[in-house]
């Protein structure tokens, strides 16, 4: 058990493309801390460059206080477990397990002990002398949990370990991992392209984006799951944390007499904001008459409409999943701004029909358009 | 998909056509060590005669000149094979796994090696096994074979690694293994079938090589392709002893052939896929 810190870790590859850049992050003893982000943000990189299977070209990695950066992988004390498994294909599931053990100069009747008892805790023991190939999609990702787990390494380090598993399966294997987690109390540092998981599993999730140059940082916001859905730091983490995403909407505040609203850019439509609303954000009096982004969430969507503003369109289609309806509208006068709103099923309008929406301006983000940061009162 | 009846009758003629074309001489040669000496080039040719082992007896028996030669071409074909992985395993590793400048380059010049006529090593060498008193030894033969098994072996070997992938290495690595026990114990177990096949080629080449031999052997260390070519003597040539010890030359690729021929499909398949 140990703390995982990245200081200012910067990794640039041979063929000059930068991958990671200015990334301080800290993974709390016994954490479970997801990186998530869209493909080539360098989720994938960092974990290696803990595992030592990456150089850092910059910064210091440090394990339960000790500086590994110059350490090889196998003198780091963690664990890995791959996307693919990396199942060595020749070796029954005991040996699979024994062998970081044996590379260790461990005992055989510890050695028994413990792969017997990682078997027994990922309910392995009827596989035990089978080759990885006779085995499922799901008991092979259990032996390479299992490979991980018999080490009792400092931390362990998880590249998208579910994402070639079904779905149903997916899902079974994301509470058993979490479980798991729990009761072996592991730093455990976890990446993954898939939100849903990131936001279920994590108990901070760091997101991540692809950078462009050293001055910049991949890390954009590292969060609890609510915090990072609720208070997003800038429009990256608004619009990649939450599916179906924000919605942006480039409005401009005016003030007519008591009360604040916001214009649609080039409409007549506008959207009040309540007294109580408008002194929740003093920071909208600098922005009068300037424009900023809103950021609307599918579900802060009202409908049908009772407030007295609101936007105005047709529906361009409805989809229906059950539980939740969504309907998709373009919002004319603003650039090929297509809108998802969430509504109640038992309201669902028509293919066509004329829309009038309301938007809850209690839950609402706005961004500033030159930075793109978060705006908070 | 269903043929008709002359179509089906083409394809096998055609088929029966090919067979005799490649097992004729083969069975024609097989015929030659046991047929009486007066029927050797009769025309027509006789079928039916009552086989002598006259000509197997001398070569193999008494005085049994080739029983040693035998033994030569054994133990160079062998050797060849084992000189040759111990160089050529660490080089497909490292030609496979790692970043290295100009490894196309290199891999084109093991090929080129192999395109390269084997005579134009065979004078400079001989000349240099002379100079250091290798000459007539069976390592100058296992060494200069190198030549050819090396860059095969390479670029079979490095196709089987290709396929290996990397992130069973990885994981090693994390488990702590060394370089040296991922390629023992890791590599080498996964890609067997590719050493076996590689083993194989190699033996038969060396095996049937007989340029190198005739240049660098002398009357002790002979192989058995250059026993054969001893027949061809001044006082004229013996047809029933070449055949018989041709025919023995025949019998150890053929059985390695029959023995692991699974080996070789895959083997082949992978090594011209993929390069």
């Amino acid at each position: 058990m140990a703390t995982l810190s990245f200081q200012s870790v910067g990794k640039r590859f041979g063929d000059g493309t930068l991958a990671l850049s200015r990334v301080d992050l800290d993974v709390k003893d016994g954490e479970f801390l997801v990186l998530v982000g869209p493909s080539g943000c360098g989720k994938s990189t960092l974990l290696r460059s803990a595992a030592g299977l990456e150089t850092l070209t910059e910064g210091r990695i440090a394990i339960g206080g000790r500086d590994v950066t110059d350490l090889g992988p196998g003198d780091r004390d963690i664990a890995m477990v791959f996307q693919n498994y990396a199942l060595y294909p020749h070796m029954d599931v005991y040996e699979n397990m024994a062998f970081g053990l044996g590379q260790r100069k461990i005992p055989k009747d510890i050695i028994r002990q413990k792969v017997e008892q990682a078997a027994r805790t990922l309910d392995l023991m009827p596989y035990i002398h089978k080759k990885p190939g006779t085995l499922s999609g799901g008991q092979r990702q259990r032996v390479a949990m299992g490979r991980a787990i018999v080490r009792d390494p400092q931390c362990f380090l998880m590249d998208e370990p579910l994402s070639n598993l079904d779905a149903k399966l997916r899902v079974q294997m994301r509470a058993e991992l979490k479980l798991l987690n729990a009761r072996l109390g592991v730093t455990t540092l976890y990446v993954t392209h898939d939100q849903v998981e990131a936001m279920t599993m994590g108990d901070r999730v760091a997101v991540l984006r692809p950078v462009s140059d050293e001055s910049q940082s991949n890390l954009q916001q590292c969060a609890a799951p609510r915090e990072l859905y609720e208070k997003p730091v800038n429009l990256f983490v608004a619009g990649f944390i939450g599916s179906p995403a924000m919605n942006f909407i480039t409005v401009r505040p005016v003030r007519k007499g008591k009360t604040l609203r916001c214009t649609i850019a080039g409409t007549d439509m506008t959207l009040p904001l309540t007294p109580q609303q408008a002194a929740a954000r003093p920071f909208l009096d600098q922005w009068i008459d300037r424009d900023l982004i809103l950021g609307v969430r599918p579900e802060a969507f009202l409908y049908p409409n009772p407030t007295s503003g609101g936007l105005r369109s047709e529906v361009l289609i409805t989809e229906m999943t059950g539980a939740d309806a969504y309907v998709f509208f373009e919002l004319r006068g603003t650039a090929s701004n297509r809108i998802t709103a969430r509504i109640d099923p038992r309201h669902l309008p028509e293919r066509g029909a004329a829309l009038e929406i309301g938007v809850d301006m209690e839950r609402v983000h706005f961004f500033d358009p030159g930075s793109g940061l978060a705006l908070r009162g | 998909m269903t043929r008709s009846v002359p179509a089906k009758a083409a394809v096998y003629a055609l088929m029966l056509l090919m067979l005799v074309v490649f097992i004729g001489p083969i069975f024609w040669f097989v015929l030659l060590a046991i047929r009486p000496a007066d029927t050797f080039f009769t025309m027509p040719p006789v079928t039916a005669f009552t086989p002598i082992w006259d000509s197997v007896n001398y070569a193999f028996g008494d005085p049994g000149n080739n029983l040693p030669q035998l033994l030569n071409s054994l133990i160079v074909a062998a050797g060849a094979v084992m000189l040759n992985l111990p160089f050529s395993l660490p080089a497909a590793y490292a030609l496979s796994r790692f970043r290295i400048k100009g490894r196309k380059h290199l891999m084109m010049w093991y090929l080129g090696l192999l395109m390269a006529p084997p005579v134009a090593f065979l004078i400079p060498y001989s000349i240099l096994a002379s100079a250091v008193g290798l000459k007539g030894s069976y390592f100058s033969m296992i060494l200069i074979l190198q030549t050819l098994t090396i860059p095969f072996s390479i670029w079979l070997l490095r196709s089987f690694i290709d396929e290996v992938p990397v992130e069973i290495e990885e994981a090693a690595r994390v488990d702590g293994a060394s370089t040296a026990t991922i390629i023992g114990r890791i590599v080498l177990p996964l890609i067997l079938p590719g050493v076996i096949v590689t083993s194989m080629f190699a033996f038969v080449f060396s095996w049937n090589n007989a340029a190198f031999p005739l240049v660098l052997s002398n009357r002790e260390t002979a192989t058995l392709p250059v026993g054969t070519l001893r027949y061809f003597g001044t006082a004229g040539v013996t047809w029933g002893f070449i055949a018989a010890a041709a025919v023995a030359a025949m019998i150890p690729p053929m059985l390695i052939f029959l023995a692991l021929d699974r080996y070789v499909v895959r083997g082949l398949t992978f090594g011209s896929v993929k390069g």
